[in-house]
């Protein structure tokens, strides 16, 4: 996978985090992933056919998950806005500095290129700085997607690549998890009127 | 023999999910929930035979097939995710009656159960079966989308909540973990694609010869991510809100086979893991993750909690332990984790069944804590005072034992200090776990007596069973140190 794709699916990370509004990051957060299905598709040429299967499953996954997000977006519309959250600098300067303190941790493991390995790392980073600073509860569906971008990221810059059956496990369970927060996104908008997380905090005490 | 366990492996996960169908043939609420009740302990069947001839060739290597693995430590995780998860469904039909149905109708929403619970079930069963990592990450993130949706299943936005929480922590948590295999099969690929890299006796062979860096940092990654879904503190926040909203036997599934489930991957990986990362890796780790849980955990059981959450924050303590009987990696404390993990199941489910009645004739249990259940009725206050009891670690329960071998094989494998900590803790635990029992069973009493003796029938029938095996588990488990079982995990005798 070339760096300026790498950069770039992590570029459209940090601009997720930075996204006022969830349909915006969301369109982001898809576009990722459907980037990487077609980059994985245009490493197929020479590679093994298991690989090519894994590629077109990429691909076929982004196009799920895509349509689940635009569904639930397109049924989750909200009444009422949202507390205000952290400020532009400080929601990228957390994703930034998360991102920097796990690359600089996680050692060399042999990916294809040093700039996979990096990138990997990154996108797992800008997920755990999604759910840590966004508030919309769409934010952690699309922090779910992140993450696995990142996984993909690393699965097709394996030398031979992952597994297919493992491939198509992740990819099973990616989109039946996708389905069911597309259903609890729905429930929790009906039941508390809105999706902002904070609001919820501290109801569930039995 | 060999034969009719490699039919059984493939039985025991798919019986439950052909009863799920059968469920949704069902025609009316009723029926439904005979064919889930009955249907499940037909279910079961397939699973305990297998457990139980996993025991009786415990000395015999391990047997295997294309991604199963049939052992003596599996079985024990196996016959707990069988026995709970046949007792949860028989315990579930009194608890639908008592709760409002869903706008599906009565039997939408018991089809809707019913599903869900039996596909949880289905993919507990096939967890321990597991012979690879990657095959059992599957398994485990499968569990994820019914149990969320059971946890929040009452439809109440403290459910609603607790089910989200539980679906997005658990959900990255093993995404985490997921990163730290594919850097594992990374670093332990020769060149070509193939699964088998991530069997665990592979993965035991080629440990040795792993670089240390990146199979360390996989195998802190794994297991961090796996403590999300284990319960273990300090990534526990969704444990105790999950197990308070979900209904009482998806409570019992949770905790009792749930959680050990994904304890028995950390500990199978940590087994095969050593020569790469080191004895100290697998101690402090774990060790860690243990003494956080107690620690965490302690503090609550002293205060006055309502009856669900108490058992929750139970669980917290008793992942502790088990994680604690991992970190020693001694044989007495393999003895103990293995008690443990049977012996924690049987009265930690009781306690949640307990549930139904409990909250039927004593409301006030949803607030605060049950009190003087032995004048309200003996047979509640009997399968109360077993789980207490057990879960407490009074003699002679088989937690007693299993606690007292865990720490026994963590002073004879040091560090002391560690040990010592967690005896510490222990006998806080106990304090305010036995404050609760007495004031439990003999406090003033509040509620109303059952009218009959049939509102609580079943939980008296689940207690007397319970006790008995608890029993029959406490002699057991004194012949369990030094035994083929504990022989085949450690190679020691």
């Amino acid at each position: 996978m070339s760096t300026a794709l790498l950069w770039l699916l992590v570029a459209s990370g940090f601009g997720a985090v930075a996204a006022r509004r969830p349909a915006v990051a969301a369109a982001l957060v898809t576009s990722q992933t459907l980037l990487l299905g077609a980059g994985a598709l245009a490493m197929t040429p020479g590679r093994s056919g298991e690989f090519a299967v894994a590629a077109t499953l990429l691909m076929l996954k982004a196009v799920l998950v895509t349509t689940i997000v635009a569904l639930a977006i397109r049924r989750g519309r909200e009444s009422r806005p949202h507390a205000d959250e952290s400020g532009l600098l400080v929601r990228l300067g957390a994703a930034v500095a998360l991102v920097l303190v796990l690359v600089a941790l996680v050692p060399e493991y042999g990916l294809e290129s040093i700039a996979a390995e990096r990138a990997a790392t990154a996108l797992i980073a800008t997920a755990l700085a999604l759910v840590l600073v966004r508030r919309p509860i769409l934010f952690a569906v699309l922090a779910f997607l992140v993450a696995e971008n990142g996984i993909a990221v690393a699965a097709v810059s394996v030398s031979g690549a992952l597994p297919l059956i493992v491939e198509a496990g992740i990819a099973f369970d990616l989109v039946l998890l996708i389905g069911v927060a597309a259903i609890f996104h729905r429930r929790i908008l009906a039941a508390f009127g809105t999706t902002d997380s904070s609001v919820m905090q501290g109801g569930a005490r039995g | 023999m060999d034969d009719l366990i490699a039919v059984l492996v493939l039985v025991a996960p798919l019986a439950p999910v052909v009863v799920a169908l059968a469920v949704l043939a069902g025609t009316d609420a009723t029926t439904a929930d005979r064919i889930g009740r009955w249907g499940s302990a037909a279910a079961a069947v397939p699973a305990l035979v297998l457990g139980a001839l996993a025991l009786v060739r415990a000395g015999d290597p391990p047997l295997t097939g294309s991604w199963w693995l049939v052992d003596a430590p599996g079985a024990f995780f196996l016959l707990t995710v069988s026995v709970v998860g046949a007792a949860s469904a028989a315990v579930s039909p009194a608890w639908l009656r008592t709760n409002p149905s869903s706008r599906a109708g009565a039997l939408g929403s018991r089809r809707v159960y019913w599903v869900a619970f039996l596909l949880f079930w289905a993919t507990l069963v096939a967890v321990p079966l597991a012979r690879n990592l990657g095959v059992a990450w599957i398994l485990i993130e499968a569990t994820t989308a019914a149990s969320a949706l059971l946890v929040a299943f009452s439809g109440k936005r403290s459910a609603l909540e607790a089910g989200w929480k539980y679906l997005v922590l658990t959900s990255l948590g093993l995404t985490v973990a997921l990163f730290g295999i594919v850097m594992l099969y990374v670093t332990a690929a020769t060149g070509e694609a193939s699964l088998a890299i991530l069997d665990w006796d592979a993965l035991g062979a080629r440990a040795g010869a792993l670089d240390h860096d990146p199979a360390l940092a996989a195998f802190v990654l794994i297991v961090a991510g796996l403590a999300t879904k284990a319960g273990w503190a300090p990534v526990h926040n969704w444990l105790p809100d999950a197990h308070s909203e979900a209904p009482p036997p998806v409570s019992a599934l949770l905790s009792a086979a749930l959680l050990p489930a994904v304890a028995l991957i950390a500990w199978r990986l940590s087994l095969a893991l050593v020569p790469a990362v080191g004895e100290d890796a697998v101690r402090m780790l774990f060790g860690g993750f243990g003494l956080v849980s107690l620690a965490v955990a302690v503090p609550f059981l002293w205060r006055p909690l309502p009856w669900k959450r108490l058992l929750a924050y139970s669980s917290l303590e008793h992942m502790g332990v088990i994680a604690l009987a991992i970190a020693f990696q001694h044989p007495l404390a393999t003895a103990g984790l293995l008690l443990h993990v049977l012996g924690h199941g049987l009265a930690k489910s009781l306690g949640f069944y307990a549930t139904v009645p409990l909250l039927r004739y004593q409301p006030s249990a949803a607030r605060r804590p049950p009190r003087g259940l032995a004048s309200l009725d003996r047979g509640l206050a009997g399968a109360v005072g077993v789980s207490l009891g057990t879960l407490s670690g009074l003699p002679p329960s088989p937690l007693f034992l299993s606690e007292l071998l865990i720490l026994a094989g963590g002073f004879a494998a040091g560090p002391a200090w560690m040990s010592v900590l967690a005896a510490a803790l222990l006998a806080l635990g106990f304090l305010g776990m036995a404050h609760v029992l007495v004031e439990g069973l003999a406090g003033r009493p509040s509620g109303r007596r059952p009218s009959s003796r049939r509102g609580t029938r079943q939980i008296q029938v689940l207690a007397t069973a319970a006790a008995v095996a608890l029993l029959a588990l406490t002699v057991a488990g004194y012949a369990l140190p030094g035994s083929d079982i504990v022989r085949a995990v450690t190679g020691v005798a």
